[in-house]
């Protein structure tokens, strides 16, 4: 039984190799490829996260400074309601208030406040030149602050950057009149300065004004390699200032190195894995070859003594017929095993090597009633009989050995399970394409799920009938196989009672599929 | 050594001026023309001076000081500068008490507040931070050093104690804003708030317009600290200053009658509207005089008339009293027909003031040949100016000794421009020029 087994693995032997590097490549692939994937999302999320930090931050640091604004807005309304415009109100604001550089006051788009018909100091008069451009069209100062299309807005931020220094102006609309405060611009860079705090690490935050560097959340020393994770400019009126935000570029590299050398340490382990598998299974292929080489070794020993022990014992059969009728059955008895003995061994023997092909043209006539006959005294010694049907004249080219060893284990087989039938038939029928050689018997039959199995090698049907019967299980496997090395085919039918198994040839066509050798 | 050494010489003048203790303290105003007697129908330039100057202190009774002392560690001031920096510092510590307030601020790219403005109670702690703290790195954020120290200084701001920051640096500003006229700013915005500026320029690296304009804006000290064994010294001349303070948020307005003519304001700059000059002084040292000079032109009178001229008024926040302290004369002018009593009239302390002034305009004009590169033509103007001050018909021997002081001044100069390159002998004119307009002690 190992026998068969072993030979079949043999037979997969590069078919296994090319499974086993597929299944590695296949297996290492979808390591590589998923855990590249991985690798690559995981990059992608933290520079994306990164990213998401950056913009926060410099958002914060944006509202921080557009508090400044917010807060003097806040408080300079207070102011502006408080304040009356005359000249002594106006001067002790300028001059209290720390905020506060120049304040003036339109009232029916004349200047009220400097008043130019006094007089004027130096500061006083350059205040005056820098807003008369407002003094002629104050609508000047709300073309920035335009949310509404309908209503123009009453109070806002208005700056001027034509000078050295800018402008910078919250005005308000009262009554008739719009009133201005200059707000100190250099104030403002030196409160940001101040108050200005943040503390984000390795990371960097940079407030800059036109390019000049504000504020640093850390010494530029420690920047090294830094990258630009974001920036932002800030809206009217300080559309000049940017905020940036740098940070230690996401190192993909890190994460693809450790990465990667996860990965080729998975993949190692996975490789070593399929190899290992592969390692064992060819390990028990090459004991199975080695075992099967030894026993188509020993087979072919037998067969040297087993055929003398069948000539002389056909000899000794003929010497005692018509004599001591205790002798002759025991010489048949010797003669029938022997039979047996050597189809068993030839199909050893076929299994584990292939004979030539040597395709002749055969009478079938005289073939098949030789088979009948070679059968008829194991079929006697059951009570069962063949019967033969066939018509007379009839000629193939075939393989006589092959053709002799697949209607023989058809018979073999008939013999072992289906004796209860007590009828075998072998008929031959020709058509215009093909030959049907088929044997039939009349016994239990075979469950149609299981005739797919039966093919199989070492495979036996599970029942009553095979209870205690000695058989190989590689029969019709062998049956099979040379049916296909002569370019024909089995079939299996199921007349009520019994089975019929049918080898189809080819109609004196000449078969050749393969060079004989079983595949 | 040398620290110690100074703060010895501080100890007796201190005492010395602490005479008239007992009366209530009062800044000594004198207010003078040059001349006021004129000649009939003439109408010769004249000049105002109002000066001030500061009452004894007793030892005792200084005013607290709130300090902030700004370091430059930029990289330039690596070696010599910086150990020097931080041994004036260190002196800092020591010369304040428990009353003051100090804090430290160093700056480079960025700034850091290394001390906090806190009482000075724990001097060793202090020392630890300094020593351990002030070193040399990076490039100049000037503007958001003096804000930080302005910053910290605001923090325990009071009218009554003396509101100062001393700025130590060799570099140009060179992170943030940087110009001259931004930076005058932010020393506007420091005065308005009571805080005075010295800043000390150290070796030839620094820009002496902008530190020179810091300090004219806040009214503070300027130095051309030329070399850093120097510092020390100035350093102890300024805290010696910075404890004689007496009076704080001082103006003088100084308003002419009618007919007068107001020319400009000679040292010391104010706000001019109409014929109405009026002049701030963030303070007045003990003993010190400061003075406010008005050049202008009386108008025409007849014999034996006397006629208003002009009328001051000066206010100042006493630091003894924790008073205000006010002031207010009116001065006429005599118009005569002869000569001779005009000049027996002349005040030569006052003519010597404006004529050591229009010197420092002139002297001015030499920096800027300077940067022209006309070397040449500088120390001619420079000469010039010498000798017309030398000429100078006075006869008082404390006017006589003053104009000898510039005109020998102006000298050395001229020589040193012979000697030096030029980065060093601006520097030093710039501050020559800085001081005498501001009457600081030379």
């Amino acid at each position: 039984m190992a026998v068969g087994k072993q030979n079949l693995m043999l037979k997969r032997k590069p078919r296994s190799l090319l499974i086993a590097v597929a299944v590695m490549f296949t297996v290492v692939g979808l390591i590589a490829y998923f855990g590249f994937r991985t690798l690559e999302h995981e990059v992608l999320l933290r520079h994306y996260q990164a990213q998401t930090l950056a913009q926060t931050r410099i958002a914060q640091a944006g509202t921080f400074v557009l508090n400044w604004l917010e807060q003097r807005a806040v408080r300079f309304d207070a102011l502006m309601a408080l304040t009356t415009y005359d000249d002594s109100a106006l001067k002790a604001v300028i001059e209290k208030d720390d905020d506060i550089e120049s304040v003036f006051v339109l009232q029916k788009n004349r200047l009220h406040y400097p008043n130019e018909r006094q007089l004027l100091t130096q500061k006083e008069q350059d205040w005056v030149r820098l807003i008369m451009p407002i003094v002629h069209d104050p609508s000047l100062l709300h073309g920035h602050n335009i949310k509404d299309e309908q209503q123009a807005p009453s109070a806002g931020w208005f700056i001027v950057n034509e000078t050295q220094e800018p402008v910078l102006i919250y005005w308000r609309n009262k009554g008739g009149n719009s009133v201005g405060f200059r707000v100190s611009y250099i104030k403002l860079l030196s409160d940001i300065i101040n108050a200005a705090d943040f503390d984000f690490g390795n990371d960097l935050l940079e407030i800059k004004e036109n390019g000049r560097l504000l504020y640093q959340s850390k010494t530029f020393e420690q920047l090294g390699r830094m990258e630009q994770l974001g920036a932002l400019h800030l809206p009217y009126p300080l559309s000049a200032w940017q905020i940036e935000y740098y940070g230690r570029p996401t190192n993909a590299l890190i994460v693809y190195g450790w990465g990667g050398l996860f990965l080729l340490a998975l993949m190692t382990i996975a490789g070593l894995i399929v190899f290992r598998f592969y390692r064992e299974y060819t390990q028990t292929a090459r004991l199975a070859q080695q075992q099967v080489g030894f026993v188509s070794q020993v087979s072919h020993e037998l067969k040297t003594p087993l055929t003398n022990i069948r000539l002389y014992a056909e000899l000794l059969k003929e010497d005692l017929s018509g004599s001591s009728e205790e002798g002759l059955r025991y010489a048949e008895v010797i003669v029938r095993e022997s039979q047996r003995l050597s189809r068993l061994i030839q199909n050893i023997l076929t299994f584990t090597r292939a004979p030539k092909l040597n395709i002749q043209p055969i009478e079938l006539h005289t073939f098949i009633q030789k088979i009948a006959d070679g059968f008829m005294p194991s079929f006697q010694a059951k009570a069962m009989s063949i019967v033969v049907n066939m018509p007379q004249q009839l000629s193939i080219h075939s393989d006589v050995d092959r053709l002799t060893q697949i209607i023989s284990n058809f018979l073999s087989n008939a013999e072992k399970y289906a004796a209860a039938g007590k009828r075998v038939e072998l008929t031959v029928d020709s058509q215009a394409e093909h030959v049907d050689i088929a044997v039939r018997d009349y016994g239990v039959g075979i469950p149609e799920k299981e005739v797919k199995m039966i093919f199989q090698p070492f495979y036996r049907v599970k029942s009553a009938i095979t209870e205690g019967v000695a058989g190989t299980g590689i029969g019709l496997t062998i049956a099979r196989q040379l049916a296909e090395s002569l370019g024909g085919e089995i079939l299996v039918s199921h007349p009520v009672p019994g089975v019929q198994f049918i080898l189809r040839l080819k109609q004196s066509g000449k078969p050749f599929a393969s060079e004989g050798g079983l595949k | 050594m040398q620290m110690r050494h100074c703060l010895a010489a501080l100890t007796p003048l201190v005492f010395a001026l602490s005479a008239n203790a007992g009366t209530t303290p009062v800044v000594t105003i004198k207010s003078e023309l040059a001349a006021p007697v004129i000649l009939e129908n003439t109408q010769d330039k004249n000049y105002v001076k109002v000066s001030l100057t500061g009452f004894s202190l007793e030892t005792q009774k200084r005013s607290p000081i709130n300090l902030s002392l700004v370091i430059d560690r930029s990289g330039s001031m690596s070696g010599d500068r910086i150990e020097k920096a931080r041994d004036a510092a260190i002196m800092a510590v020591n010369m304040l008490d428990s009353n003051d307030t100090l804090s430290v601020v160093i700056y480079d790219d960025t700034v850091d507040v290394i001390v906090p403005a806190a009482k000075v109670k724990d001097k060793n702690k202090l020392i630890e931070t300094i020593k351990k703290r002030v070193h040399a790195r990076g490039s100049t954020a000037l503007f958001a050093g003096i804000s930080k120290g302005i910053h910290q200084v605001s923090k325990y701001l009071d009218k009554e104690q003396v509101n100062r920051i001393i700025l130590l640096s060799d570099g140009q500003a060179n992170v943030g804003p940087s110009s001259v006229s931004e930076l005058s700013e932010l020393a506007r915005i420091a005065a308005k708030k009571g805080i005075a500026i010295t800043t000390l320029g150290i070796g030839e690296g620094y820009n002496e317009d902008l530190m020179a304009a810091i300090a004219g804006y806040s009214d503070g000290n300027h130095a051309f600290v030329e070399k850093p064994s120097d510092l020390e010294k100035i350093f102890a001349k300024e805290f010696g200053d910075v404890m004689s303070v007496v009076a704080q948020d001082v103006e003088v307005i100084i308003e002419l009658a009618n007919n007068v003519k107001l020319v400009r304001l000679l040292g010391r700059d104010g706000e001019i509207k109409g014929n109405k000059a009026s002049v701030r002084l963030n303070q007045l040292y003990s003993n010190q005089e400061k003075y406010v000079l008005l050049e202008v032109i009386p108008a025409k009178g007849t014999h034996a008339e006397t006629k208003p001229f002009v009328e001051v008024n000066v206010s100042y926040d006493n630091l003894s009293t924790k008073k205000k302290d006010t002031y207010q004369k009116a001065l006429p002018i005599r118009y005569t027909a002869s000569a001779a009593e005009v000049k027996s009239a002349v005040v030569e302390e006052v003519l010597a003031d404006s004529a050591i002034q229009s010197m420092a305009l002139e002297n001015e004009r030499a920096i800027r040949l300077m940067d022209e590169g006309k070397m040449v033509e500088a120390k001619e103007v420079l000469n010039k100016g010498a000798r017309s001050l030398e000429a100078l018909p006075i006869s008082s021997p404390a006017a006589k000794q003053k104009v000898q002081e510039n005109v020998s001044q102006n000298d050395k100069l001229i020589e040193r421009m012979g000697k030096e390159d030029a980065v060093s002998s601006r520097k030093a004119l710039k501050e020559q020029g800085y001081n005498t307009q501001m009457q600081n002690k030379k």
